[in-house]
This record gives C-alpha cells, structure tokens and sequence, in this order.
C-alpha cells in the first residue's frame, strides 16, 4: 500500500470514531428536552406546533410533524410519554434560589410558585428545597439541577447534576422515584440522599429502605447503607454526605435511630466456631460435598443439614458465598478481588448453627445463591469475626444476555425429586437403594474434547451462571423463564475456558461439534446475545485473621 | 382545531401502542443520540435527529420493522436521517459560499479534528446505507465483526468484506477531497 494510502486509511479509523462519546450531560438534556417538547405540543392539525422548536437557538421554528392529520395520531402525540392521569407531579418551592431553566435564559422560581412536570430548575449558589404534592420533601444541594415528571405509578425526579436529600412522604397510590444518568431510585416512605456527578451517581439511606436500580442489577439499601456507580471516586460516610443540608442534625438522629434498629435485627448464627486450617474432625460426611477450586477460591467442602454448616474453605470462598456469588466464576472475570494472600490460601473449619426457626436450605441452594438468610449470617460472621469490608463496585462489562430463541424453548423439565439437592458426587451405577444423583451443576472438557455441560433441576439462573463461568464473561438470565429443567449439552471447546485445550489434542480425536452458541439455540431454544451491562464486583478492602472462639 | 394532551381521551388500545413507543424510547434513546453525535460530531444536531425520529413515529403506524427490532430500527433510522443532515449541510456550504469554499472548502471556524470528521463523514454518506450502518456499528460502537453479524443476521465474512470495501471506497474519496497543491 502506498505511503499516502496508509495515511488515508489511519485518517479513516481514527476519524470514524472521533465523537463516539458524547458529552453525557448533554445527552441526559437532550433526553429531557425532547420529552418535554412531546409533552408540551398541542397535538393540532394542519400547523406545525410552535412548540417544536429546532434545537438551535435563533433559528426559526422547525416545521416539524407538520400533518397532523388524522385525529388517531393526534390522540397518539398526546399521550405519547404522556404523564398517566390521576398524577398530580407538580410541586411548590419552598425556600432558597430556584430556577428555572429557559434555553439560555435563568427565570426566579420563588418561594410558594409552582414548578410543572418538565420544567427544568436548577440552584445557584445556595441550597433550596420544594415539597411534592404528596408533601414528599426534597432538599437540593447548590449547583443542582433536576426536573419533574410523572412515572406510570407516580412521580419520578429526574436529576441531571448534583445532590438530593429525599423525605419522602408515605406513598399512598403510587411510588416516588429519583432518577440519574446510571440508576433508578424507588421508595416508599423514607429519608435519603442521591447524587449525581460526572463520573457517576451515589446514593444513601437515612432512614427506611430504597431500591437502587442500575442496568440489570438491583439491590436493596438500609439506613447507613450507600452505593456508588464509580468505583474510582472514595465515597464520603453518609454523614458526611448530609453535611450540606440545612436539616443535617434531624438527618443525623433519625440515621443513628435507624441504624440502631436495624443493629437489634441483626442476622447471625447462633453459635460459630472458626478454626485455623482444615480439620477433618469437623466431619463432612457423605451427605457434603467439594467447593469449587481455583483463581483464589479455596476448595475444601461443605455440608448443610438443615440448621447446622460445616465448612472447610478459605476467606475468598467464604466472601463469595456469602453475597450469594460462584467464586470460581467471580474470580476469574474480575468480580471478586482484593485482600491479603492469605485470604486465598488459608484454609479455615467453620462449624456454625442458625437459630431454630430459620430457612430450610438445601446445600443445592446454598451453592446457587438461593440461601439468603444464611447469607446473612454468614456476612455478619465475616465482619464480626474476621473484621471484613467489602466495597460494591459497579463495572460495565461486555456480558451475555440469555434470551429465548427464535423458535422457542425446547427445554425438559426437571422432575420433582429426580435428583438429591443435598447430596455428594455420586456416579448412576454406584447408586445405593433410596439414593439419588447429586443435582449437579457442571461442565468440562470431556475425552472426546467436548465441552461438556450438565445439569440437574437447574434454573435459567442456574444456567447463566455455569455459562458465566465456562464463557468467562457474564451471563445475564432474560429468559423470563421459571422453573427447574435437566439440561446435557455438548459442543466445540472454541468459546469457552478450555479453547486453548484443542491445541494439545492428539490428532485425529477431535470432531467438529457446533460452538455452544449454537447448540443452546439449537438444543435449548436458547441464545446469547452480546451486550453490555453493569455488572457488581466485590472488592475486599480489609480482612483480618479471625479471633479465637 | 387544536388538541391538547388533556383535551384528549385515549381509547385502551392506543394507549397500549403509546406505552410501547414509550418504553422504546426510554430502552433506546441513548444508543439512538450516541449514533446521531458519532456521526454529526454536535450534540444539537443528534438532538434534533432523535426529536425528527421520534417524532415521525408518533405521526403514523408503527413500521413493522420498528416492531420487529425497535434497536435496529431506530440505529437504521439515526444513520440515515444524521448522514443527510451531513449531505444537506454540504449542499448548503456547496450552494451557499463559493467565495470560501476555494479556500477553505468546509466551515471555517471549526478545529481540524472536526473538519477531518465532517469531510470523513460526507464520503460516507456517499455509501450504500448498509455499509455505513455496518461500518458506523464497527467504529462508533465498537461492535466486533462477529457481533455485527450476529446483530445483521449475516455471515461474519460478509460483514469483513464490506468493512474491506467501504473503507478502500473511503480511502478514494478522501484523497479525491483532499486539496491539491497546499491548502487543506
């Protein structure tokens, strides 16, 4: 290729993707202002609405959606992000400097005037506050600036830059939302804090609870509790958090009130024993199993029988079960991170007791993150014996979402009590009378150099997470599918963690078997489909030795 | 006569169609405006490309490919409505100052890395729309070749062969755009 071709073609690239990132204020603007624009027309017919302005100032008014001809598609402009009636979403200012935002104009907005779904207002210097028609108060940090709209089932707070402190009203027919760029607030009946910045919003609880929603993950927040949408920015203490609020010390009673509270409910085991390394005397019958090996995660095994744990196992093994995450899969993606070194070979015996009245788990559940009581109990035993902090970082990955095919699920059932959830690793013709196969979940690369993936009274959820693991890359389930199914599937190695193993293969042993892409979409009526989403990583950012019994 | 959102009852039916453009506009709204901006390189022409959109659905029936795949329906959409308003914005310069265009052939005011881009982005407005779409998929959005196969239903050589092509194409109408004999 000629010299002046290869600086054309290094132009191209480079160019393509000049302005792949756009300025995300700028788009979270744009977003609101043309729901507004849609909001605010007058569905007329015959002339264009002198609401549809072009974007740019001075110019003149865009003809846009001209004919409106037909009265159908009026009705359709209409209510099109329309606000659902019944929703009162206006709100009164009342006190500090509230404005309004008119392109490039500022507009007072004083105290007792109203503020409409779609205004856009902002605070200068000073904080300011305003109540909700349900009496909901917000109070606004300076610099902020927010918007009102109506949800389908309340009233959302759209906030573009800075901070809210919400207390919200009790809901009576609907919900209260707050709404950044990354996540979705929902409360009912409660005291908290979000910010949104440049890198990414955080939000914390004062008192009561809220439920952040960021992408597909969703997770549940207590008073004193917060998360963060950027892990590189040292998120404050809530305290420390409130500090700008003019109501800082009432804040402050409620969160000590709260977290007091929520410290009386505190779920624990009843009795726990930890002990330095592995102690066969801690008795893992048969009715236990092995624990996953490898990137950190310390094998060993475990056996549940309803009220009593025993485990043998090392503290990253420990931090994954606990937050309900598959070690193995976490680890060597980058979702479980951090800590000593010997956090990832130290072995402990743990030999713990719930208190009577708790959940029945199976070791099955356990395994599959379905156990969160005893999740609980086993988080308040790291932190209180092993003195553990974990930061929730949010990371946004390349991910796998599992949907259903083109064609449909072909999936069997599993049936019911077809498989042990409790038991050990057992091979069919060892079975003894009145014992059952282990519901296994597995995969592997099998001697015919097959990957090689079974599993017994498996969920879709289940499903994803062997695929996390064998893939290297998060699975996402958005099949919408329930139930328990027993699936055997083999394909070609060449996507998974044993790509590398075909190199090493003798000549002649391998045949050419679909990707797994293929054969879930053939097999199971199943696809995975490439895409990004935040995805939670766990991040040790202290441990300790644990104290003696 | 004029409607207004309040004047207006809604029949069951079309307020389920209008929940559904709703819901595609709020799961859609970021990768329609990222696809307009890396294309126009100005935040006030994305908005108004997603604004025409938007506002072209609500005016007739939902296109069948809309409902189909409302993602690649509207990226569709925004590549073709953001490289037209690439091509009208050329006419005008075209048609509007001759005096300028001879030396200096595009805006004046803008920095070089924007002038690169817009000269960039007129040649590949002259593509065929599948190839720019395929192309825009690969270096705004990152997509893999794979990817874009899987996404377009096609093979990941087809996928190879037209990013090989639009970019020789490319490569032509650049050096043809580039000045001769000094000024750029």
């Amino acid at each position: 290729m000629k010299r002046q071709d290869k600086n054309v073609d290094q132009g191209v690239l480079r160019n393509l993707g000049l302005f792949k990132e756009p300025p995300e204020r700028e788009m979270d603007l744009a977003e609101t202002r043309i729901q507004q624009r849609l909001h605010s027309a007058p569905a007329s017919r015959g002339e264009a609405p002198a609401e549809f302005r072009s974007v740019r100032s001075g110019r003149k008014l865009k003809r846009l959606a001209i004919a409106f001809g037909a009265v159908a598609a009026a009705v359709a402009l209409a209510v099109f992000l329309q606000m659902p009636r019944g929703i009162d979403a206006h709100a009164i200012v009342a006190d500090g400097s509230v404005y309004r935002v008119l392109g490039d104009r500022l507009q007072i907005v004083h105290a007792g005037e109203k503020i409409e779904p779609g205004e856009i207002l902002r605070t200068n210097d000073v904080n300011g506050s305003f109540i909700l028609k349900d009496n909901s108060r917000v109070e606004m940090r300076s610099h902020s600036e927010f918007s009102l709209e109506r949800a389908e089932d309340g009233v959302r707070i759209q906030l573009f830059k800075g901070g809210l402190i919400i207390n919200a009203a009790k809901q009576v027919a609907g919900h209260l939302y707050v709404r950044t760029r990354d996540v979705t607030v929902s409360v009912v009946g409660t005291v908290f804090l979000v910010n949104a910045e440049e890198e990414g919003s955080r939000v914390a609880v004062i008192e009561g609870e809220v439920r952040v929603q960021q992408g597909t993950m969703e997770k549940t927040l207590r008073p004193g509790e917060q998360v963060a949408t950027h892990p590189s920015a040292e998120s404050p203490s809530v305290p420390e958090e409130i500090a700008w609020s003019r109501h800082v010390e009432e804040h402050l009673a409620l969160l000590q009130q709260a977290v007091s509270q929520q410290a009386e409910v505190r779920v624990a085991f009843e009795v726990v024993s930890i002990r330095p390394g592995a102690d066969p005397a801690a008795g893992v019958n048969g009715r236990g199993g092995n624990l996953p090996f490898g990137f950190g995660c310390g094998g060993g095994s475990m056996q549940l029988d309803p009220r009593r744990l025993v485990m043998i196992t090392n503290v990253y093994t420990l931090v994954a079960m606990a937050n309900g995450k598959d070690c193995v899969a976490s680890a060597q993606i980058g979702l479980l991170s951090g800590g000593p070194s010997w956090a990832t070979t130290d072995q402990f015996t743990i030999q713990a007791t719930m208190p009577e009245g708790s959940p029945a788990y199976s070791r099955r559940d356990f395994m599959d993150g379905n156990a969160p009581r005893l999740q609980l109990m086993l988080q308040t035993m790291l932190a209180e014996r092993f003195k553990l902090t974990v930061r929730r970082e949010s990371k946004q990955m390349d991910v796998y979402a599992l949907v259903v095919g083109k064609n449909g699920p072909k999936l069997t059932p599993a049936r019911e009590g077809s498989c042990d959830p409790n038991g050990g690793p057992v091979y069919a013709g060892q079975l003894v009378a009145g014992q059952r196969l282990q519901c296994i979940r597995m995969y592997t690369l099998n001697y015919l150099y097959h990957f090689d993936l079974q599993a017994r009274a498996a969920s879709m959820k289940n499903l994803a997470r062997i695929l996390t693991s064998s893939l290297l890359r998060p699975v996402i389930d958005k099949t919408g599918i329930a139930g328990v199914f027993d699936i055997s599937v083999e394909s070609s190695p060449g996507d998974t963690i044993y790509r590398g193993a075909l190199a090493q293969a003798p000549a002649g042993t391998v045949d050419n078997l679909p990707p797994i892409f293929e054969v879930l979409e053939k097999e199971l009526g199943l696809k995975l489909e490439s895409t990004k989403a935040p995805v939670e990583a766990l991040v040790i950012d202290r441990v300790e030795k644990p104290t003696e019994n | 006569m004029t409607l207004s959102v309040s004047d207006v009852m809604t029949e069951p039916a079309e307020q389920e169609l209008v929940h559904e453009l709703e819901a595609i506009f709020r799961a859609h709204y970021r990768m329609t405006y990222r696809t307009a901006y890396g294309i126009t390189g100005s935040s006030e022409d994305a908005e108004d490309v997603v604004q025409t959109i938007f506002l072209r659905l609500v005016r007739r029936e939902f296109p069948p490919d809309l409902k189909k795949n409302p993602g690649a329906y509207l990226y569709r959409a925004a590549v073709n409505l953001a490289l037209n308003t690439i091509r009208s914005k050329n006419r005008r310069i075209l048609a509007g100052v001759p005096a300028r265009l001879e030396t200096q052939p595009y805006a004046a005011d803008s920095d070089p890395a924007e002038e690169s881009h817009r000269r960039l982005y007129e040649a590949v407005a002259e593509l065929t729309p599948e190839s720019a779409q395929i192309l825009i998929l690969r270096y705004v959005h990152d997509y893999s070749d794979a990817e874009i196969a899987k996404l377009l239903g096609t093979s990941r050589g087809t996928i190879a062969v037209s990013l090989y092509r639009s970019r020789s194409r490319l490569r032509k109408l650049m050096r043809a755009s580039i000045p001769t004999g000094g000024k750029s």
